[in-house]
C-alpha cells in the first residue's frame, strides 16, 4: 500500500481523471473568461481586441460601484444574520431542546430545499400592496400604520431580500453549527458548570473557542454564497427599483447577455472573483492563529 | 503491466469524455422532407405557436416541426444559439438591435429577394413592410406575423356615467382622468412594473408635440432626450402620477394585473396595442363586455407638430429566417406560409398579420382594428424602438421609478440619454 501511494506515477494516474475533469470544467473557462476581458463583442457580432479598455470603462461606471456597494453590504449583513441566527438556533438545539430538537431542526432546515423562485414568489405575495394588500400590509393597516410598497423602494427591498435569504438559510447554518456543538465533550461542559459558569460565560469561554474552526468555515461559506447572490434577487426584485438592488452577478448577467457585451461582462466577473479572493484570504489570514494545525 | 493497463484505461476514458463533449452540429439536409424548427414567443395553442403547427400539419409532404417556446429571455437564447450555430429555421426576435446584428453578420436572410423569387412578395401589406424596414435597418429581415396599432381603449359605460366624451386633445384627456379620479375610479390601468406601458405614454405626448420624427431625431443624434420639449413629455406623465391617476402604487402593478383592472371595470382607460383584443374577446377575462370597449387614438397636443392620424404600430415579434438553413424545401414551405399564414391566424385566432388574406374576423373588435390598420400608411415608433438594449433597459426601469415618483422627469430623461 505504502509502495503504491509513495510512487509518484501511481498517484498521478489515480488523480488524473478527476484533475482532467476539474481543469476542463473549472480552469479552462476561467482562462477563457480572462481572455474575454481583453476583447469586446459577442458571438453574433464577433470580437475585437481592446486591451485593458474594458477595465477602465467598468471602473469608471457608476453602475458598477453601486452594484459593488450593494453586493458588499448584502454579503456583510446577510452573513452576520445568517450565521448569528444559525448559531443561536444551534445553541437552542443543544442546550434547551436537546432530544426534542430533531423535529424543530428539520422544520427550520426545510426552506433551503425549496426552489428560490418559489420562495421569492411567496415573499412577493407576502409584501404585496396592489391589487390587494398582502398579509404584512394588512397587519400594518390593522395596527394603524399605512400600507407600504415594500419592494418598490430601495431600502425596504434590500431588507426584504436579506430577510428572505436569512429565513431560507438559517436552518442550514444551524445544522452545521449543531454538528460542531455536539462534538464538544460533555465532561468539559460539566466541568465548566461545576466551576460556576452560567449561560453567557459558558458560550463565551467554552463553546465559542471549541467550535471556532467550524464557525470560521461557516462564515467563509456564507460570505462566498452571499457575495455571489443571484437567483434570490433576480426572482424577487429583478434588480430592484431602477437598479437599486442589483448585485454584481446580476449586473454581469445583464451586461453580457442582455446588452451583448461579453468583454465588459467578463471584466465584472473578474473583478468579482478578485473581491471574493481578497475576502477569503483576509479571513484565512486573520484566523490562522486560531485554527490549530 | 498493471500500470500500462491502468494508463490505457485512463486515456480511453478521457477520449470518450472528449468525444462526448464535442457535439454534432445539426446540419440542414439538402434533400428529403422539410425539417422546420421554430422558436416562438407565443404560449401553447396561441398566436404563432398554434398557427405554425397548423400550417405544417396542413402543408403535409412529410414536413416535421420542432418548436421551442419562450416568452422571456429570448434575446439571450438567440444569442446562445447563434454562438453555437444552432439557430432554428425560423425564429421570432424581440429586440431591433439584435435583429440588425443578426442580419449584418449573415445569420438571417433579407427576405425581399427571397420572396420576390418565390413570387409572394405582394402578399405582404406595404404598411407592414414599411414598419419592418423602418424599424430594423432598412431591409425586410422578418415577416409580420402580427400587425398591431396602439391607442387608448376605454370603458364606454364608465365614460357615459361620468359624462365624458372620447378625448380629442391632451387637455381633454387630463380632464377626463380628473373626472374619473374624482368619482373614485382609477383613471388609467398602466403596468408601472413593466416600464414600457409608461414610456408609451411619454412617447405619445412627445410624438404629438415635437412631431412624428421626434424619436428618430434622437436616434441619429440631432436631438436629445434631455431637450426641454422631450422632458415635457415625462413631466406630464409624472404629474398624472402625483395626482394619483395611476392608482396607489403604480410601480408595483404588473401587465396582467393592469389588464384585469380594466377588464373588471376598476379602471377607465387602458393604453394598449390591438393585440389586447384577444383578451377582450375572452369572456372569462372580460367582465365588462366586449361591446363596452371603445378606442380613441393618442390625442393632439395644442400647438404640437404631430397629427392624430399618426399611430404607433409594430409587427409584434417578427419572424426571422435562418440564412444558413434556407434550403429549397424550406423555401417551398416559406412560400406556403406567406400564402396562408394570414388566413389561419385571422380565422382561428383573430390575429391581424401583415399577410394578405380574404378572411374576415368574426370578432367586431378585431374587424374594427383591421379596418383601422388598412387605412394607415404612416407609423410612428415606440419609445425604445430605435434604442440599444442599454437604452431600453434604462428607459424601462427608469419609467417605473418615474411613475413611482422616485425619479424626477429631468433625472429620468438624463438616465435615458446617458444610456444612448
Amino acid at each position: 500500500m505504502n509502495r503504491v501511494l509513495s510512487d509518484r506515477r501511481a498517484i498521478l494516474i489515480f488523480i488524473a481523471p478527476a484533475l482532467a475533469l476539474y481543469t476542463l470544467v473549472m480552469v479552462v473557462p476561467i482562462v477563457w473568461s480572462t481572455g474575454y476581458t481583453l476583447v469586446d463583442g459577442n458571438p453574433i457580432s464577433g470580437f475585437e481586441w481592446v486591451g485593458f479598455d474594458n477595465y477602465a470603462t467598468i471602473l469608471q461606471d457608476p453602475a458598477f460601484w453601486q452594484a459593488t456597494g450593494f453586493s458588499l453590504r448584502y454579503a456583510a449583513l446577510a452573513t452576520v444574520l445568517q450565521v448569528g441566527a444559525g448559531f443561536g438556533l444551534s445553541l437552542l438545539y443543544v442546550f434547551v431542546l436537546r432530544r426534542a430538537s430533531a423535529l424543530v431542526r428539520t422544520l427550520v432546515f426545510f426552506p433551503i430545499v425549496l426552489p428560490t423562485a418559489a420562495v421569492a414568489q411567496l415573499f412577493v405575495k407576502l409584501f404585496e400592496i396592489v391589487p390587494q394588500r398582502g398579509p404584512v400590509n394588512s397587519f400594518a393597516e390593522a395596527f394603524g400604520f399605512g400600507a407600504v410598497d415594500w419592494l418598490g423602494q430601495p431600502d425596504t427591498a434590500f431588507l426584504i431580500i436579506v430577510a428572505m435569504d436569512v429565513w431560507r438559510s438559517m436552518g442550514f447554518y444551524a445544522v452545521l453549527l449543531y454538528a460542531g456543538l455536539v462534538a464538544i465533550p460533555d465532561d468539559v461542559i460539566e466541568a465548566a458548570r461545576l466551576d460556576g459558569a452560567k449561560r453567557w460565560s459558558l458560550v463565551r469561554y467554552i463553546v465559542l473557542p471549541s467550535i471556532l474552526p467550524v464557525l470560521l468555515s461557516t462564515v467563509i461559506f456564507s460570505i462566498n454564497g452571499t457575495i455571489k447572490v443571484f437567483d434570490s434577487v433576480f426572482a424577487l426584485t429583478g434588480g430592484g427599483p431602477n437598479g437599486a438592488t442589483t448585485p454584481l452577478t446580476l449586473l454581469m448577467f445583464k451586461t453580457s447577455f442582455a446588452f451583448g457585451k461579453y468583454g465588459e461582462g467578463s471584466t465584472i466577473a473578474m473583478l468579482l472573483t478578485i473581491m471574493c479572493l481578497i475576502v477569503t484570504v483576509a479571513i484565512f489570514r486573520g484566523a490562522r492563529r486560531d485554527v490549530t494545525a | 503491466m498493471r500500470k500500462k493497463v491502468a494508463a490505457a484505461a485512463v486515456v480511453a476514458t478521457l477520449a470518450l469524455i472528449a468525444t462526448g463533449c464535442s457535439g454534432t452540429a445539426g446540419q440542414a439536409e439538402s434533400d428529403g422532407p422539410a425539417q422546420i424548427s421554430f422558436l416562438t414567443g407565443s404560449g401553447p395553442d396561441q398566436g404563432s405557436n398554434y398557427t405554425m403547427q397548423k400550417l405544417v400539419d396542413d402543408y403535409g409532404q412529410g414536413a416535421t416541426l420542432e418548436m421551442e417556446q419562450l416568452d422571456a429571455s429570448m434575446d439571450q437564447r438567440i444569442q446562445l444559439l447563434a454562438s453555437q450555430d444552432k439557430l432554428p429555421t425560423f425564429f421570432q426576435v424581440g429586440t431591433p438591435s439584435q435583429i440588425e446584428d443578426l442580419y449584418n453578420n449573415g445569420y438571417i436572410a433579407d427576405l425581399e429577394p427571397v420572396l420576390k423569387e418565390l413570387g409572394v412578395y405582394d402578399d405582404l401589406s406595404p404598411f407592414s413592410v414599411s414598419i419592418i424596414k423602418g424599424l430594423y435597418g432598412g431591409h425586410l429581415v422578418g415577416l409580420p406575423l402580427e400587425v398591431a396599432v396602439e391607442g387608448f381603449w376605454y370603458n364606454k359605460a364608465l365614460f357615459a356615467e361620468e359624462g365624458i366624451e372620447a378625448p380629442q386633445t391632451w387637455d381633454d384627456l387630463t380632464a377626463a382622468a380628473e373626472k374619473l379620479n374624482a368619482a373614485g375610479v382609477q383613471p388609467f390601468a398602466t403596468a408601472g412594473a413593466a416600464g414600457w406601458p409608461v414610456t408609451r405614454l411619454v412617447a405619445g405626448y412627445i410624438e404629438r408635440s415635437v412631431g412624428p420624427d421626434a424619436l428618430s431625431a434622437v436616434a441619429d443624434g440631432s436631438a436629445k432626450f434631455t431637450d426641454p420639449a422631450y422632458v415635457k413629455g415625462a413631466d406630464v406623465i409624472s404629474q398624472w402620477a402625483s395626482k394619483g391617476y395611476f392608482g396607489e402604487a403604480p410601480g408595483a402593478l404588473d401587465i396582467q394585473t393592469a389588464e384585469d383592472l380594466f377588464l373588471q371595470g376598476k379602471a377607465g382607460i387602458y393604453y394598449q396595442g390591438s393585440w389586447a383584443t384577444s383578451s377582450f374577446d375572452d369572456a372569462e377575462k372580460n367582465k365588462i363586455g366586449a361591446d363596452n370597449i371603445g378606442w380613441f387614438p393618442i390625442p393632439a397636443v395644442s400647438g404640437g407638430k404631430g397629427d392624430v392620424g399618426q399611430t404607433p404600430a409594430n409587427v409584434g415579434l417578427p419572424m426571422a429566417v435562418n440564412a444558413k438553413t434556407l434550403t429549397p424545401q424550406v423555401k417551398d414551405f416559406l412560400k406556403y406560409l406567406v400564402e396562408n399564414y394570414g388566413t389561419v391566424a385571422l380565422k382561428d385566432k383573430g390575429i391581424i398579420s401583415g399577410f394578405a388574406t380574404d378572411a374576415k374576423a368574426s370578432s367586431p373588435l378585431v374587424a374594427e382594428t383591421a379596418d383601422r390598420i388598412a387605412g394607415l400608411d404612416q407609423f410612428i415608433p415606440w419609445f425604445e424602438a430605435l434604442q440599444s438594449p442599454e437604452g431600453t433597459s434604462a428607459s424601462q426601469s427608469g419609467a417605473t421609478a418615474l411613475i413611482s415618483g422616485s425619479l424626477t422627469p429631468e433625472a429620468f430623461m438624463q438616465q435615458v440619454q446617458a444610456a444612448q
